[in-house]
């Protein structure tokens, strides 16, 4: 599994040629790491919402 | 939707802060800016009203952009406000088309987020202290958008000048930063858009771009329908 932020994103921002291009490159792996956290914490959620047995009780 | 920032400011060129976000609005995106200050100058101390009433009405997204100091805007904000809204000036079409109109504020602080808190070293929220401008909004039926707040600028390093940057031209853009699932859309969207005069990338490299926007949409995605369910459940 590639890992963007410490194998890919550091290498663009070397080759970028603007500042503002940096801070886009920077910002992404920073959006994709975060979705990755959110994508965890709803899975979660969701897990634990499918074991409450209060939940079984409304289906 | 037409931007425009007014930046209250004695001395836009001495500002750091301010040359960094005007930097990065004119970087990123089609906003216009205007120098309250020097354009009070250029006029012998005085706004047109007419002139900037008509200005003011082209735009749908009106930001005013200043630092605090002793917790209010500069003084020339309010000399422009005064100017602009003159009740016994303005017309009813003027009145009128600020009804569809956003009203969003860049805010510079010199002190940490968290002083501004009850309890907190400056005991009162930034909320409270811009309280005057939501009621502004409010007068003229503009929908007054979450303010966007700048904190110790000067104690920021690379990172946090890169975030603060793309945050605030996403602001600018679509008038909300908070907002994690609008922010991932906006940078989706920039990135898709890179040009070679940009970044110069090489085929293989190219490739892996492509499935970097690839994942990035997948995730983004995934998220969104997540979020969907937990919300329904």
């Amino acid at each position: 599994m590639t890992n963007w932020q410490t194998d890919i994103i550091p290498k663009w921002l070397e080759e970028a040629k603007t500042y503002p291009t940096k801070a886009l490159l920077y910002m992404a792996g920073e959006v994709y790491a975060e979705q990755a956290r959110r994508l965890e914490t709803e899975k979660g959620k969701l897990d634990g919402m499918m074991w409450s047995p209060e939940q079984w009780n409304k289906i | 939707m037409r931007t425009i920032v007014y930046i209250a400011h004695p001395d836009v060129t001495k500002s750091s802060s301010h040359q960094f976000l005007l930097s990065s609005g004119q970087a990123n995106s089609e906003v216009v800016y205007v120098d309250l200050n020097q354009d009070y100058q250029a006029q012998n101390g005085s706004f047109d009203s007419q002139a900037e009433r008509k200005r003011l009405m082209e735009f749908d997204r009106i930001i005013f952009q200043f630092q605090l100091y002793w917790y209010q805007a500069p003084a020339i904000m309010k000399i422009w406000l005064d100017a602009i809204f003159d009740t016994e000036d303005y017309n009813d079409a003027f009145q009128q088309s600020l009804r569809s109109k956003q009203l969003g504020l860049v805010v510079i602080a010199g002190v940490k987020a968290e002083h501004y808190q009850a309890g907190g070293r400056e005991g009162r929220t930034l909320s409270e202290l811009l309280s005057p401008y939501e009621l502004l909004a409010r007068h003229f039926g503009m929908h007054y958008l979450m303010p966007f707040t700048v904190h110790q600028f000067h104690y920021m390093d690379e990172p946090q000048k890169f975030s603060l940057m793309m945050r605030y031209a996403c602001f600018l853009e679509t008038g909300e930063a908070s907002s994690f699932r609008n922010l991932q859309y906006y940078i989706l969207n920039k990135l898709e858009n890179l040009s070679d005069d940009e970044l110069e990338l090489s085929a293989t490299d190219q490739l892996l771009m492509d499935m970097f926007i690839n994942e990035l949409q997948d995730q983004a995605d995934d998220l969104d329908e997540l979020t969907d369910i937990n919300e329904a459940w």
